[in-house]
């Protein structure tokens, strides 16, 4: 079962990682994601309204898929295997739908800007969902 | 429009990342200044590293392949107050289609493509003296922050 959720901070953990703070909209249960700092800046800046002259990296994402006539309609959190969170971007054009697999933090960013929902299947929430910070899992590995 | 490669990427006295192309047949080079997260990416990709995850650009790629469009090319097209601009020209169903790009995020997938990278002959001479060789800007660049590829270390671009 997924459950829709939405970006409720990005904030630093005690170890100056960044980590995106997703809440369940309809419930108090929360999922913290360590994500790199770019892909932080780049949830932040779409989130407090800054416009930049030129597309960042992930308002090229958008376009690409706006110019070929593509709607992102949904991302999906929807496995954690040994701490590294895995997503799926949904998108779709008239009955037609692909998915493609994706770091959470590009997923969330491009999620965002498209102004699609964000589900998180349940099973990461019962793992990962704590009230604070302490045992962020991770959303890569370098 | 002159075709264009990736030649190597330096460290400027400002400690900023310059990526510099190279003509494909020719000797004149563009250095476009980009930031760190596109170096990383690009360079990623010239070293041949392949990260776990999808990283931002791959992601792009993913999405370009999913949606059967090939990338045909990219081309810096104008450079205006000191910014350059480009295109990634994208062919869907037969049909070419154009997306506005900053050069680095335009090369970082074009490497990972297999796209060939064009500049406009007035981008080349406005942003630098034409009889320039590449020889000469590798040279002049800084001495204490010159890196190229090969030496760059990752842990350096962040």
């Amino acid at each position: 079962m997924m459950v829709e959720m939405v970006v409720q901070a990005i904030t630093r953990d005690e170890r100056s990682n960044s980590v995106v703070l997703l809440k369940e909209k309809e419930g108090a249960r929360a999922v913290p994601i360590m994500i790199g700092p770019w892909e932080a800046q780049a949830i932040a800046c779409h989130l407090q309204g800054l416009q930049p002259q030129r597309p960042l990296t992930h308002d090229l994402m958008l376009d690409i898929v706006q110019q070929l006539d593509f709607k992102v309609a949904r991302v999906l959190v929807n496995d954690l295997r040994e701490r590294v969170f895995y997503a799926l971007l949904v998108l779709v054009n008239n009955g037609r739908e692909e998915q493609v697999d994706a770091r959470p933090s590009d997923a969330i960013a491009l999620a965002v800007r498209a102004g699609a929902p964000i589900y998180v299947a349940e099973k990461i929430i019962a793992e990962a969902g704590s009230s604070g910070l302490a045992e962020a899992q991770t959303d890569v590995t370098h | 429009m002159v075709e264009m490669v990736v030649h190597t990427m330096v460290r400027d006295a400002h400690n900023n990342m310059v990526i510099v192309l190279k003509e494909r047949e020719g000797t004149r080079a563009l250095p476009i200044q980009i930031g760190p997260y596109e170096a990383r990416a690009i360079l990623w990709e010239l070293k041949g590293m392949v990260s776990e995850r999808p990283l931002t650009h791959d992601l792009m790629r993913s999405i370009l392949d999913e949606l059967e469009v090939q990338l045909a090319r990219v081309v810096v097209h104008d450079l205006r107050d000191e910014v350059y601009y480009a295109l990634l020209v994208l062919v869907n169903d037969g049909n070419e289609q154009e997306v506005d790009a900053r050069p680095s995020d335009a090369i970082a997938l074009a490497l990972r493509a297999g796209a060939p990278i064009y500049v406009a002959d007035k981008v080349i001479e406005q942003a630098t003296d034409p009889l320039r060789s590449a020889e000469q800007v590798e040279s002049e660049a800084d001495e204490r922050f010159r890196e190229i590829v090969g030496d760059l270390d990752l842990d350096d671009v962040s």
